[in-house]
């Protein structure tokens, strides 16, 4: 909060509004967008290091203060309490995001393509959606049991949402100007779903993904509370319910959100590296 | 198919077919009837075509339409909204299929985008994500041309269309006329005999139009095509063409098709020359749009359009003639 504060008044006034910014001739105005533009990332910093710092001392009030959690995440790492229930929520998470990914993406051609397909599934789809996960996880552990299929499942159905109705957005927002060009070039219709209309759904298919990566986190966690015997869900019932360890608690609660970040770190660098600049 | 013709010097004019160029005159040995000469590049014989419309039924945008453009000639088309100029282009492109009459394109009947055809659309339409030169490389790799044969053919179109030094571009990064050469290059890259153009410089303001209007020439000059043309414009029409065919609106038919008074080679001055005024008059006659009044207007209502005025009513191609 002090941060948007900050850059209204200081931000605005000498770049945006400065009557004399035309005047002053030509070589002066790219220096000065450079300065601003460094200036307001700056600031941004700033805002993010404060927020968090606000954050840590609102913390500190609280039962488990930040230092203490971090005392125990760094013991937990190095007595090695947190790496194989990281790995085994990892492994769920990816092999989801792969399976509901896949069906997202397939799905939601379909669904770009045919009105049929659309008027057909739709309902189901929706339905399946809204239908709330958590009450469902129980149901699904108990039919698959608690190995790593119902984890799989549970994650998958909670991604395929997001990403099929990216991908129905994006194959759909394709110019059909694009695909006449590549008609007219003899393209087969392989070429054109490999050289058109995929790079041009790219962006909103990504969309979908950043938004399912995150939801894949909660997906796994959600589906280890539902049975299971490694996981950082169940570090979480461990640490509340026969430990009463609550700095191991926040320490899982930390390495999850941790794990959320840096997955969507690397959607957003893949991203970068596919869609790059248009 | 990937002749070097258009990326070659200047003399190349008389290797105009490339593949292609030679079979039309086997062709029509063996009896294909429309075929009248061996120098026609496009024959159009009785094409129609209509569109299916929502409520009411169906609208019939091209009606025998009966045409011939002989090797290496330059054909406008004008006419207005809803005349089917650019149904027509992508008839003979084989973008759309006609309901009944023939198309050939070198002699070969047309039935889907023909490899000797290269199609400039009214949009650069390029590929956002990709660099201009690999835009204008994608029909060689469409076509399963190899990486390095295709990036140095593409090398030389874009030197052709004078981008030489854009090649790692982005099409956000070019402006509106140079994506529109890009455009141009890409639809040069198979080195195609017939080039169809759909209102292809629209887009521009009228300085920049009237410069590409004659780098059009030169790059036609040196690639040895046939070229068929959709403007809005009756000036650039008389200016680049060699016939300017009027289509009439709803069904569109060819209403009229005047010769252009100008020679070749065409420079800037024709852009201004007196025929140039006479026959564009000639043409505006023809489309009954007097530079006033509403269309509404009987045409013997419009006394200062002199010897012109009275063509609307008239069978069609006359008024041309005194040109």
């Amino acid at each position: 909060m002090t941060g948007p504060g900050g850059t209204g008044p200081g931000g605005t006034g000498p770049g945006g509004t400065g009557p004399g910014g035309t005047g002053p001739g030509a070589s002066a105005p790219g220096v000065r967008v450079r300065t601003a533009a460094t200036r307001q990332r700056g600031q941004a910093v700033l805002a993010v290091v404060a927020g968090g710092l606000a954050f840590v001392v609102a913390w500190q009030a609280l039962v488990a203060g930040p230092v203490e959690v971090l005392e125990r995440w760094v013991d937990a790492w190095r007595v090695g309490i947190l790496q194989p229930h990281l790995a085994a929520t990892l492994t769920e998470i990816v092999l989801g995001l792969l399976a509901g990914g896949l069906a997202g993406l397939a799905v939601g051609y379909l669904l770009a393509r045919s009105r049929l397909a659309g008027l057909v599934l739709s309902p189901y789809i929706v339905a399946a959606q809204s239908t709330p996960i958590l009450a469902l996880a129980p149901l699904l552990a108990l039919w698959l049991g608690t190995g790593l299929a119902s984890k799989v499942l549970i994650c998958g159905l909670i991604v395929f949402f997001p990403i099929a109705v990216a991908t129905m957005v994006g194959f759909r927002g394709v110019d059909p100007r694009l695909v006449e060009l590549g008609r007219s070039l003899r393209a087969t219709p392989r070429q054109i779903l490999v050289t058109l209309e995929i790079p041009a759904a790219l962006p909103q298919i990504f969309g979908g993904l950043r938004v399912g990566v995150t939801l894949a986190v909660v997906g796994a966690i959600v589906a280890e509370w539902a049975g299971a015997d490694q996981g950082l869900g169940v570090l979480i019932n461990l640490a509340r319910g026969s430990l009463f360890d609550t700095p191991l608690l926040f320490a899982t609660l930390l390495t999850i959100a941790l794990l959320g970040v840096a997955l969507y770190a690397t959607v957003v660098v893949v991203e970068r590296r596919l869609v790059g600049a248009r | 198919m990937t002749d070097p013709a258009p990326a070659g010097p200047t003399s190349a004019g008389a290797a105009a077919g490339p593949g292609p160029g030679a079979s039309p005159g086997l062709d029509a040995g063996v009896a294909v009837g429309p075929v009248r000469e061996p120098g026609v590049a496009v024959q159009l014989a009785g094409v129609s075509r209509s569109f299916v419309v929502r409520p009411s039924g169906s609208l019939l945008a091209l009606e025998a339409i009966d045409l011939s453009v002989r090797r290496r000639e330059i054909v406008a088309i004008v006419g207005p909204n809803g005349s089917g100029k650019s149904t027509l282009l992508r008839v003979i492109g084989g973008l759309l299929a006609p309901d009944s009459g023939s198309v050939m394109v070198e002699g070969r009947p047309v039935t889907g985008p023909d490899p000797s055809v290269g199609f400039v659309f009214q949009e650069p339409r390029l590929l956002p994500w990709r660099s201009a030169l690999d835009n204008v490389a994608y029909p060689l790799e469409l076509a399963g041309v190899e990486r390095a044969t295709r990036r140095d053919r593409a090398r030389d179109l874009l030197r052709l269309v004078g981008l030489a030094g854009f090649a790692e571009a982005r099409p956000s990064e070019l402006s509106g006329g140079m994506r529109q050469r890009v455009g141009i290059a890409r639809a040069l890259a198979l080195g195609p005999s017939v080039l169809l153009l759909d209102e292809p410089f629209s887009a521009l303001d009228a300085l920049t139009r009237d410069r590409f209007n004659l780098e059009l020439l030169r790059l036609w000059e040196r690639t040895a095509t046939t070229i068929v043309l959709v403007t809005h414009s009756i000036p650039e029409a008389v200016f680049l063409a060699d016939r300017v065919l009027v289509l009439s609106p709803q069904p569109g038919r060819i209403e009229a098709e005047i010769p252009s008074p100008l020679g070749r080679p065409r420079t800037v001055a024709d852009l201004d020359a007196p025929g140039v005024a006479v026959a564009a008059a000639g043409i505006r006659a023809i489309l009954g749009t007097p530079g006033d009044p509403p269309s509404g207007d009987p045409p013997d209502g419009d006394p200062a359009r002199g010897p012109s005025g009275a063509a609307p009513s008239g069978a069609g191609s006359d008024p041309a003639v005194p040109a």
